[in-house]
């Protein structure tokens, strides 16, 4: 691509020269000579393309727009069924079910630590498990297939001596490699555990691949161990009991309520285009066949209305929700008291800081459930939905879930920031190298140098997205995290990597993409400083450095930073690569992890686009919605493009 | 003369062709899952080898197959669930008999890196995976890891049965990461040590990555019968099938070269699949 930053000022007498001389407009075609008609077609070519752009920013208004009206519809049914304030009630459980996956995680860590050695048993058994699973199957079905008898006997004494060879055979380092990833403190199997895996194992093939209960009391007998800490687990998990029921009912009753009130709006929107093909049917005078049909659908789908009395379905809701306040404190002030509860001889030092998060997040969500009491109080199922809260809905909406069997939300923050995350990094990737770059091979390379990187670089362009992003999803991907793990580079933010698809891969290789882009302009924009200022410099005894950096680069300030903006256009709207490599997680970033936040997974707001485009019907509201997306897509394209053209024309004045 | 003579041989074999074409045309109609992949394909294969039968495909719900066949605007229905009995009602009523066919058997394996010690999960602790309310690996008897949970898009006609069989229809929770296809979750998988994923049975097998157990039940063919992420999908019609929708369903039902097809694209044909149940209840 070239593209000069500055047109050029004497390129306009450098046209060719046949065009001189004929001066004033011509309409397209209308002069014969071969001038006028080269010169229309490429004026035809120009107006062409503005059309299209026009068509273009049409469709997508037009298109995207009916989103909000339909959301606003949408959010309304979600109001006045009360699907609302479930989902409220719904947060709050979400809220408890992480204290409580932390406290389990803590306790598990802890049991872990103190029993092991007898847990190990249950572990020795699963390995065992699978290795008859895998070897044994005819065996066993052999041997339950035979009539009770000697034989059957003698095939299971049979049936269990190879299952203890083989159960032997397995070499000791491969078993405790297998349960030390599991047990960490595990330094040697007891053959006490090994011993009575193997029994369970054998009865595991005679009771015809049952796992035998022994093991549930294995885990059990160590639970009851765990003495005082298994209770407070005990009583965390009983704690939370009635709001659960709560949900559940809150959940039916109102998610039938929405599925009567869609299904009845299903209903009358198909009323209405029947309606309106009868119209045009009996204007066309269609054969009185066709419009009986029309009519006989028209009744039939009339009558497939639902009764539904959505007021006293909602005093149902109101009346279930009053005993809600009171189910919270009930929750808070007993895992408060299950917390205290708990030993203070907590061993394992994983488990005494998870189970002190569980103890900061049970505070948290006291603050929490404060404000969420007086939500749920002032909540109104009639009040309307207005324009406003519908947009920001789905502008500052934290969601997007889709093809969601209980309620679709549409909220663009989580693929705004993941867009914005993964183009900010691939920015600060790809600036430095491609304005150094371009810096160098304008100032201080040799002209054959140059004429190596300068194609070099442009050549990256030329690469199919689709490759770079196989490439990124089969190899940089896995060397990225190898690297990551490494102690040279764990000073990086975001190091080491868990996730395999994250952002700073997103990032690495669209700065590839980009840097052609950003190189070719800013190398425009550096060319295009007038000679006489460095050699002005250079006159007053300036190094070539020196000039380089404070005379040329700052005369070129303006085209370089509208070469940044335009790499940041390309980046944004890039779409198969971060759909290969980005992981598509359609959750906000956790930015509390500060720069870490890198290693993430993210959504963008195009990958989004291309992977539910297949699955919506055409004007449904998820396919108005993906159009919106595709709008602020173009807003933002729009915008970066216009600063650059003002930048430049600053620059040019 | 001659442009004419051969607009006129185009126009009567056009003619002709469609008057074939409208001798035997089988309309099927219903759901996604049968009908995104496997039908078109079948499909394609019958009317190659019999092309006066012309074949129409619309997959937008296994319930549309059942409005289809009421209304007579389908001569044979998709879906991936049994019939209803409201809507078995509403043919009983007019007197029309339902038949059902199956036309091939579904399994979803659930899959995680081979270094991941878990053999085993229930479908409670699935669906509190996939939901997102269980995060570390230690809390269904793994190592103390977090949880990288991949599925597929929201396209995928297994996103939504798997929410059904497994997730008793809630959400997927916000921290999956949704991929492509089954062949991106399996390279996931197999390269992520604390990766899960679902991919549909052909992809069950492979390097790097294993199955696990449901509910102790392993997605093998020869535990059709016990594993609960299985189903059977179905083809439905209005009375015994005649005519051209009645060799279509028997050849796409019992041929050779269809059950290749139907193991090709990752779903159990029938036979080796009854064979599996045969042996499961002797």
């Amino acid at each position: 691509m070239q593209f000069h930053g500055v047109p050029d000022a004497d390129a306009k007498s450098k046209l060719s020269p046949s065009f001189k001389g004929k001066r004033g407009w011509r309409l397209m075609g209308l002069n014969i000579t071969t001038d006028g008609a080269v010169k229309g077609f490429f004026g035809g070519n120009a107006y062409l393309a503005i059309l299209v752009l026009l068509f273009i920013c049409i469709f997508l208004l037009r298109s995207g727009l009916g989103f909000v009206p339909g959301y606003r519809v949408e959010l309304g049914e979600a109001r006045s069924s009360g699907i609302e304030l479930t989902n409220k009630v719904r947060y709050e459980l979400t809220g408890y079910t992480a204290i409580l996956a932390r406290a389990n995680q803590a306790f598990i860590a802890e049991k872990r630590h103190r029993f092991g050695e007898q847990e190990s048993t249950i572990y020795l058994y699963e390995e065992f498990e699978a290795l008859i699973d895998d070897n044994f199957e005819d065996a066993i079905e052999e041997y339950t297939d035979l009539d009770e008898g000697i034989q059957k006997t003698a095939t299971g004494e049979k049936l269990r001596k190879d299952i203890a060879k083989a159960c032997h055979k397995i070499p000791e380092e491969e078993l405790l490699l297998a349960i030390s990833r599991r047990l960490p403190d595990l330094t040697q199997i007891s053959p006490e555990a090994k011993q009575q895996a193997v029994t369970l194992a054998q009865e595991y093939a005679i009771n015809d691949a049952e796992t035998p209960d022994a093991i549930d009391e294995v885990n059990t007998r160590i639970n009851e161990e765990m003495g005082q800490f298994h209770a407070v687990i005990k009583k965390l998990k009983a704690a939370g009991k009635q709001l659960r029921d709560l949900e559940a009912i809150l959940t039916k009753h109102t998610g039938e309520t929405d599925r009567i009130l869609k299904l009845n709006r299903q209903t009358s929107e198909s009323i209405y285009a029947l309606e309106n093909g009868l119209k045009k049917a009996n204007k066309r005078g269609d054969s009185p066949d066709t419009i009986t049909a029309i009519e006989q659908r028209l009744h039939k789908t009339k009558n497939s209305f639902i009764e539904i009395d959505t007021e006293k379905r909602i005093q149902s809701v109101y009346a279930k929700i009053e005993s809600h306040d009171a189910i919270l404190d009930k929750l808070v002030s007993e895992s408060t008291a299950a917390f205290d509860l708990l030993p203070d001889n907590i061993q394992n030092e994983k488990s005494a800081t998870t189970i002190a998060q569980a103890r900061i997040l049970t505070d948290e969500f006291k603050i929490i459930i404060t404000q969420q009491k007086q939500n749920i109080s002032s909540w109104r199922h009639d009040e309307k939905v207005n324009l406003l809260s519908t947009l920001s809905a789905y502008f500052f909406g934290s969601q997007w879930q889709t093809g969601s069997p209980w309620q679709n939300t549409y909220g663009l923050l989580p693929l705004l920031t993941g867009s914005l995350l993964v183009a900010g990094v691939s920015l600060l990737i790809a600036v430095p190298l491609s304005i150094g770059s371009a810096v160098y091979v304008n100032q201080f390379a040799h002209p054959r140098e140059a004429g190596l990187i300068k194609p070099a670089i442009e050549f990256i362009q030329a690469i199919p997205s689709v490759v770079l992003g196989l490439f990124g999803v089969l190899v940089l991907a896995g060397l990225l995290k190898d690297w990551s793990h490494s102690p040279l580079l764990s000073w990086i933010p975001g190091f080491p990597i868990t996730e395999r698809l994250n952002v700073l891969l997103a990032a690495l290789l669209l700065a590839f993409m980009a840097a052609p882009t950003i190189f070719t302009l800013a190398e425009d924009a550096l060319n295009n400083v007038p000679k006489a200022f460095t050699e002005a410099s250079l006159a007053m005894g300036a190094t070539k450095l020196q000039t380089a950096i404070k005379v040329v680069l700052p005369a070129a300030l303006s085209g370089i930073i509208a070469a940044i903006m335009l790499g940041f256009g390309r980046v944004v709207g890039e779409t198969m690569v971060v759909l290969m490599v980005a992981g598509n997680k359609a959750e906000i970033p956790n930015f509390s992890e500060g720069l870490g936040v890198i290693g993430q997974p993210v959504h963008t707001m195009t990958s989004i686009i291309a992977q539910e485009y297949g699955e919506v019907s055409e004007g449904s509201l998820h396919w108005q919605a993906l159009f919106m997306v595709g709008l602020v897509l173009f807003t933002i394209s729009l915008i970066i493009n216009s600063t650059c053209q003002r930048v430049l024309n600053k620059k040019s004045k | 003369m001659k442009s004419i003579q051969t607009s006129l041989a185009i126009f009567t074999g056009i003619l002709l062709s469609s008057a074939a074409h409208a001798e035997s045309k089988i309309d099927i109609k219903g759901s996604d899952t049968l009908g995104a992949k496997l039908v078109p394909q079948l499909k394609n294969a019958y009317v190659k080898a019999n092309p006066s039968v012309k074949i129409d495909i619309l997959a937008q719900g296994s319930s549309h197959a059942f409005s289809n066949l009421d209304a007579g605007t389908a001569d044979i229905g998709m879906s991936s669930r049994k019939v209803k009995q409201e809507e078995l009602d509403k043919f009983e009523a007019k007197g029309k008999a339902l038949v059902e066919h199956i036309a091939a058997w579904d399994m979803i394996a659930i899959i995680v890196n081979d270094k991941n010690p878990v053999r085993k999960l229930s479908l409670k602790q699935i669906e509190g995976i996939f939901t997102g309310s269980i995060s570390n690996w230690s809390e269904v008897g793994g190592p103390d890891a977090p949880i990288s949970v991949y599925t597929r898009n929201t396209s995928s006609g297994t996103y939504k049965s798997f929410s059904k069989l497994a997730m008793s229809k809630k959400d997927y929770g916000t921290s999956c990461q949704k991929l492509e296809g089954n062949q991106p979750i399996v390279t996931e998988v197999a390269k992520n040590v604390n990766g899960i994923g679902y991919v549909g049975f052909a992809y069950a097998k492979g390097e790097n990555y294993k199955t696990v157990k449901v509910e102790g039940v392993s997605a093998k063919v020869s535990k059709i019968a016990k594993y609960p992420l299985a189903r059977k999908l179905y083809y439905y019609t209005v009375g015994e099938p005649t005519g051209a929708a009645a060799s279509f369903l028997t050849w796409a039902t019992s041929s050779d070269a269809a059950n290749a097809i139907v193991a090709e694209i990752g779903f159990i044909p029938t036979p080796v699949a009854t064979e599996a149940m045969g042996s499961e209840t002797k």
